[in-house]
C-alpha cells in the first residue's frame, strides 16, 4: 500500500462526516457570494432613487445572510478539523500499536528521537493534510468556482485583467512559504547545537570551573551564539519580504480594476454597483489564492511525513505467533542450544557460533566471559526479543517459535543489563509483569530482592513514584527493584543479565540466597562478571568469541586451569593486593 | 514543581522599572528602533490608500454628482491630475488615480520590507547581547548557586525567556505602534469625511473588542491544556520506545495500550475544544462586518439619499470596516507578548543581579606555580545557615604527600575537595595553599594549581582531544597525546576509528565507564597541576580495567601532592597518610597499618567496606581446596 492509499483509509470510518462537511464549505462559499449581489443593488438603486425602507430591507439582508453563512462556517470548521483530529486520534494509536509489536531489533537500529520525531512532528503534518489543507483547498475550489462566472457576467475583460495577478499570490506563497520553511527549519536545527552548548557548558559547571575553563566556554557560546543569529538573519531577510510581496501583488489586481473597471464605468459599459460588487469578489480571491500557494506545500510536507510513518508502520513484525504455533498454556523450563549460530546480519561476524547446551529444568546455569563474547545475546534468543534460526533452540523439547509468544515471555523473569524501570510507583513497578496481585506479594518480592527496606525509607514507601516527577534511585536499587520485578512473577526460567553489578557483595550474597529458595525446580541463567556471582551455579558455562570455551562447576574449572582459572585469579589478585 | 510553577504565572503587561531596564538593551541599536519607528508609522497611510483612492474616483469620475463640487483629498488629486496632463476626459481621470494608487502600493511595498528587516535585525542583535550577557553570568556565578538551580532552569532563561523578549522587541512594542497608527488612520480619515456615518460605524467596535478578548482567554487556556497533554504523550511514547523490551517481555501490550489510549483520548478532547473557540470566533467576526456594513448602507444610503454623503464616502467606508479588525486583533495578541516578555524579563534580571560571590580579590596574592602545601585551619563549613558539614577541620598536607579521606557517605570527603578549589567559601577558619589564604589568591592562579578528577566523569560532545585539553590551546597535541599513554587511554583510543578526532556521542555513551575514566585521567594529567584532587569512582567494573586504572592512578599521583576521597583498597594502601572522617569531623588520621591496629573507626570502616569482599573470597577458596 502506498502512503496515500493508506492515509485514504483512514478517511473511511468518517465518509459521512467529510462529504457532509465539504457541503458546509460549498453553501459558506454560495452565501459569501450572493451578498455583494445585494450590495451591487444597494449602490446602482443609489443613483436612482430609492426608500429609506428599502436600505435597511437591503441591509438586514445582508446580516441575515451573514448569520446563514455563520451557521455553515461555524458547522464545517465542526465537522472536518473535528474529523482531522479523529484521524489523528486513530493514526497515533495505530503507530503506538505497530510499535509494540516491533521487536528488539529494530529498537537497536532506529533512535528513540527518530521513532519521536515520526510520532510527534510527522503526525502533526499528516493532520495539517487531513484537516486545513483539505478544508482549505475545497473552499478555494469552490471559490473559485463560483467567482469566475460571477466575475465573467461583469465583463470577462476585467476579469481576465483581475486574474493577471492572482496567479502571482499563489506561487510567491507557494514558493516563499516552502523556503521560509526550510531556513526555519535550518534556525531551529542550530538552536537545538546553542542549547546543546549551554546545557553541557551549565552542567559541567564544576569540570570547567575546577579547569579554569570558563573563558573558553565565553567565547565557545559566542561563537555559536553569532552562528545562530546569522541563521536568524538569512531567515528574517526572505521571511521579511513575503508579507509586502503579497500586499504587493494583491495590490495590483486591485489597481488594474480600478484603472480598467473605472474606464469601464464611465463608458457606461458596467454599472458603478458592479463595479463595488467586482472589487469585493476580487477581496474575496486573494484568501483562496494565498491558500492554494499554502496548501500544496502543507500537502507535500504532509505526504512526506506519512511516507516516514507509513515505512514504520508497514514493517512487518517479525517476532511474532505464526501458523505452526501449538496451543500449550505453560512451560517446564527445559532449554537445549542445538548447534546454534547467530548473526545480527549478513555482513556481520556471527556473535554466536555453534553453541550446544541443554539446561535441564530446574538447573542453574552461569554464563560469563568478556565483553561481546555473546552472553547477553544468548539471554535475549531465549525471551524471543532475537529470533534464533529455526531448529536451533528449542524450549521443552519444542522449537521456539513454536510456543506462542505470550506463554514464553510469562513463564519467563528477566533482569536486563540496562535496568528501566517506568515512571510509576515502586509498587507499580514491581508488579509490571503480572495481571493481580496483593500488596503482600509485592512486598514480599520487594524483601527477596533485597529492596524492601530500602523503600521502606522513602517518603511514601511502596507509592513512592520513580522518574523525574518522583524519586532518583541509585543504580543498586533500580537493579533491585528490577528483580523484584521478576521475582514477582514466580517465573519457570529466571534471567539475570548481568544484574548484580551495581550491587555490593554483601546485598548480593543475600540475594543469592533467597533465589536459591525460590527458583528450586525452576531454571536460572545468571550471567555476569563476578566470580562471586556464579561460583554456585550448577553449571558454569564460560563464553568466548560467541563459542563455548568452557564448561563445568566452579571446582572443576578451577582445576582446568583455563580462562576461568584466569579470571578467578585475577579476581583474588585484586583482594590480595588489597590484603599487604 | 515549584519551577514549572514559577513559569506558569504571568503578570502586568507592562512594568516601568522593567522596561526602563530593558530599554537599556535597545539603546545601542536606537538607530534601528528610531527608523523602524518612523517607517511604521509612514506605512499606515500606504497600505491603507485603496478606500480615499476609490472614493476619489467613484466621487470625481465614476459616479460624480454634480450638486456636489468635489473638495479636500479629491479636489487635491483632481488639481494633480489636470496640472500633470491627464485632465479633460473621466477615463484619464481614473488612470491617473490608479498610477496614485500604483506608486502608493510600490511605496508600501518597499516601506514595509525595511521597516521589518530593520526591526528583526535589531531583535536579533538584542537577543545576542543577552544570551552573552547571561552565559558569562552564568560562568561567574558560583556552585552554590549552582546547587540551588537546576540546569534545565537556567536553560529556560537562556532560550524560552530570552526568546520572549525577542517577540516583545520586534513583534511587540513598535508593532504596537504600528497598530496604534493604523487605527488612528482610519478613525481620522473616517470622521474627516463623514462623522456621522464614522460614528456609526464604529458602533460594531465595542461587541468587536468584546469578542476578540472572549477568543483570546477562552483559546488560550484551551491551549495551555493541549499543551499540557501533547507533553504527556510524547512523555509516555518517549519512555515507552526506550522501555519497549520491558514491556513486551513482561507481557504488558494491552495494558499499555489501554493507558497510551486514555491519554490519546484527552489531547484530541482537548484539542476539539480548541476547535470550539475558532469555529465560534471567525463566524462571528464576519457577521459583526456584516452587521457594520448593513449599518453603513442604511445609515449611509440615507444619507447618500439626502445628498449629505457621495456613494464613494459608501464604498471607501464599507472597504475600511473591514480594516478595523486587523489591527485590533493584533493589539490584543501582543498583549499576551507583552505579558510574558514582563514574566520573562523579570526572571533574566533576577539571574543576572545574582552576585557573584565567589571572585578573585582586588589585589590578590601570587604564588604563581605553588609548591603544593595545603592546610586546613579550624575550617568550619555549612551549605546553607549552621547545619554544618564540617566542623573545625585542620590538616596539612606537605608538598608531594598524598593523603586519602575515607568515611561514611555524607562525612564531608567531597566537601574538603569543593572547598580547596574554592567552589564555595567556608564560614570560620582559613584554607591555605602555600600558606597563602586562598580568598587572597586569583582564583584562576588558585584553580589552575590543581586538576581534579570527579567521580561521576563528565564528557563535553566534541572529539576525544578536546575533552582531554578542554578549551586550553596551550596543551599541544604531543602533550596531550602522552597524558592519555601515561594513564593507559592511549591504547582504546588508537583503535577508534578517528583515535583522537573521535566525535564522541551524547556525552560519550559508547565509551565503558573505565575508559570514561580513563580519558579524565588524561585530562587531569595534561594539565600537570601541582595537586591532585581525586575523587574514586566506586562502580564496579571489570578486573583487566581495574588494573589499569590502578597503575594510572599511581602515575597521576607521582610528584604532586594528592588528596583522594578513596573508594579502592589499592589506593588506600600507597597514600601516605589516612584522614578518617565521621559526620564531619577528623576522628583518626594515620598510615594504615597504624590505624588497623587502632581498631576504631578505620578499623570498622575497613571490616564493613573493603574487608567483606576479601574475606569472603579467601573462605571459598580455602573451603575448595
Amino acid at each position: 500500500m502506498t502512503p496515500l492509499r493508506k492515509l485514504i483509509s483512514y478517511f473511511a470510518p468518517y465518509k459521512r462526516a467529510m462529504v457532509f462537511g465539504i457541503a458546509c464549505v460549498f453553501m459558506t462559499n454560495v452565501l459569501k457570494m450572493a451578498a455583494p449581489l445585494v450590495l451591487r443593488r444597494a449602490v446602482d438603486n443609489l443613483t436612482v432613487n430609492v426608500t429609506q425602507g428599502k436600505l435597511l430591507e437591503y441591509g438586514l439582508l445582508l446580516i441575515l445572510f451573514a448569520l446563514i453563512q455563520g451557521v455553515f462556517l461555524f458547522t464545517q470548521r465542526r465537522v472536518l478539523i473535528n474529523m482531522s483530529r479523529d484521524i489523528e486520534y486513530d493514526l497515533r494509536n495505530d503507530f503506538y500499536a505497530h510499535l509494540q509489536k516491533l521487536p528488539f531489533e529494530f529498537y537497536q537500529t532506529h533512535r528513540t528521537g527518530d521513532l519521536m520525531a515520526r510520532a510527534t512532528n510527522d503526525l502533526a503534518a499528516v493532520r495539517m493534510i487531513v484537516g486545513p489543507a483539505l478544508m482549505y483547498s475545497m473552499n478555494t475550489i469552490f471559490a473559485m468556482a463560483l467567482l469566475i462566472p460571477l466575475m465573467m457576467l461583469i465583463s470577462w475583460k476585467l476579469t481576465l485583467l483581475a486574474f493577471l495577478s492572482m496567479p502571482l499570490v499563489a506561487s510567491a506563497t507557494h514558493y516563499f512559504s516552502k523556503r521560509i520553511h526550510d531556513r526555519f527549519e535550518k534556525v531551529q536545527e542550530y538552536f537545538g547545537t546553542v542549547s546543546n552548548r549551554a546545557q553541557e557548558s551549565l552542567a559541567g559547571v564544576r569540570v570547567i570551573r575546577a579547569y579554569t575553563q570558563e573563558d573558553a566556554e565565553i567565547e565557545s557560546f559566542k561563537k555559536v551564539n553569532r552562528e545562530f543569529v546569522n541563521r536568524n538573519l538569512q531567515l528574517i531577510r526572505l521571511s521579511g519580504i513575503f508579507h509586502p510581496l503579497l500586499q504587493l501583488f494583491i495590490g495590483l489586481g486591485f489597481i488594474a480594476v480600478l484603472w480598467f473597471g473605472g474606464s469601464l464605468v464611465t463608458r457606461g459599459v458596467i454599472t458603478i454597483g458592479q463595479f463595488v460588487q467586482f472589487n469585493v469578489y476580487l477581496g474575496y480571491l486573494v484568501w483562496p489564492m494565498i491558500a492554494l500557494g499554502w496548501v500544496i506545500n502543507i500537502f507535500q510536507r504532509g505526504m512526506a511525513s506519512m511516507g516516514r510513518m507509513h515505512q514504520i508502520m508497514s514493517t512487518e513484525p517479525s517476532i511474532r505467533d505464526v501458523a505452526d504455533t501449538q496451543k500449550i498454556k505453560t512451560i517446564e523450563g527445559e532449554i537445549e542450544f542445538k548447534g546454534l549460530r547467530f548473526q545480527y546480519s549478513e555482513s556481520q561476524e556471527p556473535v554466536l557460533k555453534n553453541i550446544n547446551l541443554r539446561i535441564a529444568p530446574g538447573q542453574t546455569v552461569a554464563f560469563v566471559g568478556s565483553v561481546g563474547s555473546g552472553k547477553s545475546t544468548l539471554m535475549n534468543l531465549v525471551t524471543r526479543l532475537l529470533d534464533a534460526e529455526a531448529g536451533q533452540l528449542l524450549i521443552d523439547g519444542l522449537p521456539i517459535r513454536e510456543i506462542p509468544l505470550n506463554v514464553l515471555r510469562s513463564s519467563i523473569g528477566y533482569v536486563p543489563q540496562e535496568t528501566f524501570l517506568f515512571s510509576e510507583t515502586i509498587a507499580q513497578n514491581i508488579a509490571f509483569g503480572v495481571e493481580r496481585t496483593t500488596a503482600e506479594e509485592i512486598e514480599q518480592a520487594a524483601t527477596e530482592a533485597g529492596i524492601a527496606e530500602d523503600i521502606l525509607e522513602f517518603p511514601d514507601g511502596f507509592d513512592t513514584l520513580v522518574g523525574e516527577r518522583g524519586i532518583t534511585l541509585s543504580g543498586g536499587q533500580k537493579q533491585r527493584t528490577a528483580i523484584a520485578r521478576a521475582l514477582i512473577r514466580r517465573p519457570r526460567i529466571l534471567i539475570l543479565d548481568d544484574a548484580l553489578s551495581s550491587v555490593d557483595t554483601y546485598t548480593e550474597e543475600k540475594i543469592l540466597g533467597h533465589l536459591r529458595r525460590i527458583m528450586r525446580g525452576r531454571t536460572s541463567l545468571i550471567v555476569s562478571h563476578r566470580v562471586s556471582t556464579v561460583k554456585d551455579a550448577d553449571l558454569i558455562v564460560v563464553l568466548e568469541d560467541g563459542r563455548i570455551a568452557e564448561r563445568g562447576t566452579h571446582d572443576s574449572l578451577i582445576a582446568m586451569c583455563g580462562l576461568y582459572a584466569e579470571l578467578y585469579e585475577k579476581q583474588l589478585l585484586e583482594e590480595e593486593l588489597a590484603a599487604t | 514543581m515549584a519551577d514549572h510553577h514559577e513559569e506558569e504565572v504571568l503578570g502586568k503587561a507592562y512594568d516601568s522599572r522593567l522596561m526602563k531596564r530593558l530599554l537599556k538593551y535597545l539603546w545601542p541599536y536606537k538607530w534601528h528602533a528610531l527608523t523602524s519607528f518612523v517607517l511604521t508609522v509612514l506605512s499606515a497611510p500606504l497600505v491603507l490608500a485603496g478606500p480615499p483612492l476609490t472614493k476619489a474616483a467613484i466621487d470625481l469620475f465614476l459616479a460624480p454628482d454634480p450638486t456636489k463640487p468635489p473638495s479636500g483629498f479629491a479636489l487635491f488629486l483632481k488639481n494633480l491630475s489636470e496640472q500633470w496632463g491627464f485632465g479633460g476626459s473621466a477615463s484619464r481621470g481614473v488612470t491617473f488615480i490608479a498610477l496614485v494608487f500604483l506608486v502608493a502600493n510600490v511605496a508600501a511595498f518597499a516601506v514595509q520590507y525595511i521597516q521589518s528587516i530593520v526591526m528583526q535585525t535589531m531583535g536579533q542583535y538584542i537577543m545576542y547581547d543577552l544570551r552573552k550577557q547571561i552565559f558569562a553570568h552564568l560562568q561567574r556565578l558560583s556552585l552554590s548557586f549552582y546547587d540551588r538551580n537546576p540546569v534545565g532552569r537556567l536553560m529556560t532563561r537562556l532560550t524560552t525567556d530570552v526568546d520572549a523578549l525577542n517577540e516583545m522587541f520586534t513583534a511587540g512594542v513598535i508593532a504596537i505602534f504600528g497598530d496604534v497608527a493604523m487605527i488612528f488612520y482610519i478613525v481620522i480619515w473616517m470622521f474627516e469625511v463623514n462623522w456621522k456615518l464614522a460614528l456609526v460605524s464604529f458602533s460594531i467596535l465595542p461587541l468587536l473588542a468584546m469578542l476578540t478578548t472572549w477568543f483570546r482567554l477562552g483559546a488560550r487556556s484551551s491551549f495551555r491544556e493541549v499543551r499540557v497533554r501533547i507533553a504527556r504523550i510524547n512523555a509516555f511514547l518517549q519512555e515507552h520506545i526506550t522501555g519497549m523490551p520491558v514491556v513486551q517481555l513482561f507481557n504488558r501490550e494491552e495494558k499499555e495500550m489501554r493507558k497510551f489510549d486514555e491519554i490519546n483520548q484527552a489531547h484530541r478532547k482537548a484539542n476539539i475544544d480548541t476547535i470550539f473557540y475558532y469555529a465560534v470566533f471567525y463566524p462571528a467576526v464576519e457577521i459583526l462586518g456584516a452587521v457594520g456594513i448593513g449599518l453603513i448602507i442604511w445609515f449611509g444610503g440615507g444619507q447618500v439619499l439626502r445628498g449629505a454623503a457621495t456613494i464613494g464616502t459608501l464604498v471607501a467606508f464599507i472597504q475600511l470596516a473591514r480594516s478595523f479588525y486587523e489591527p485590533i486583533s493584533d493589539i490584543s495578541e501582543k498583549y499576551n507578548i507583552l505579558q510574558s516578555a514582563m514574566a520573562s524579563s523579570e526572571r533574566i534580571f533576577r539571574l543576572l543581579d545574582e552576585p557573584v560571590t565567589i571572585a578573585s580579590p582586588e589585589q590578590p596574592a601570587r604564588i604563581g606555580r605553588a609548591r603544593g602545601k595545603i592546610e586546613f585551619r579550624n575550617v568550619w563549613f555549612a551549605y546553607k545557615d549552621e547545619d554544618w558539614i564540617l566542623k573545625d577541620v585542620s590538616f596539612t598536607v606537605q608538598p608531594g604527600e598524598r593523603v586519602a579521606f575515607v568515611g561514611h557517605t555524607g562525612a564531608g570527603k567531597t566537601t574538603i575537595t569543593s572547598l580547596l578549589l574554592r567552589f564555595y567559601d567556608i564560614q570560620r577558619g582559613k584554607i591555605l595553599l602555600d600558606g597563602v589564604d586562598i580568598r587572597e589568591m586569583d582564583l584562576e592562579e588558585l584553580r589552575s594549581n590543581f586538576s581534579i578528577v570527579l567521580q561521576d566523569v563528565f564528557l563535553f560532545s566534541g572529539d576525544i582531544a578536546t575533552n582531554i585539553r578542554l578549551g586550553n590551546r596551550a596543551i599541544s597535541d604531543p602533550t596531550l597525546r602522552e597524558a592519555a599513554r601515561q594513564v593507559h587511554a592511549d591504547t582504546f583510543i588508537q583503535r577508534l576509528p578517528e583515535t583522537y578526532g573521535a566525535e564522541l556521542r551524547e556525552r560519550g555513551a559508547g565509551l565503558s565507564v573505565g575508559q570514561k575514566q580513563l580519558i579524565s585521567f588524561a585530562r587531569a594529567l595534561a594539565f600537570d597541576p601541582r595537586v591532585l584532587i581525586l575523587d574514586e569512582a566506586t562502580s564496579s567494573i571489570d578486573t583487566e580495567t581495574e588494573l589499569l586504572i590502578r597503575d594510572a592512578v599511581e602515575r597521576l599521583m607521582e610528584g604532586r601532592t594528592s588528596i583522594v576521597v578513596a573508594h579502592r583498597l589499592s589506593t588506600i594502601q600507597s597514600v601516605d597518610k589516612i584522614v578518617v572522617m565521621h559526620k564531619g569531623e577528623i576522628r583518626e588520621s594515620g598510615k594504615h597499618q597504624d590505624l588497623l591496629a587502632q581498631r576504631g573507626l578505620y578499623w570498622r570502616l575497613y571490616q564493613l567496606q573493603f574487608y567483606q569482599d576479601y574475606k569472603r573470597t579467601f573462605a571459598d577458596s580455602a573451603a575448595d581446596d
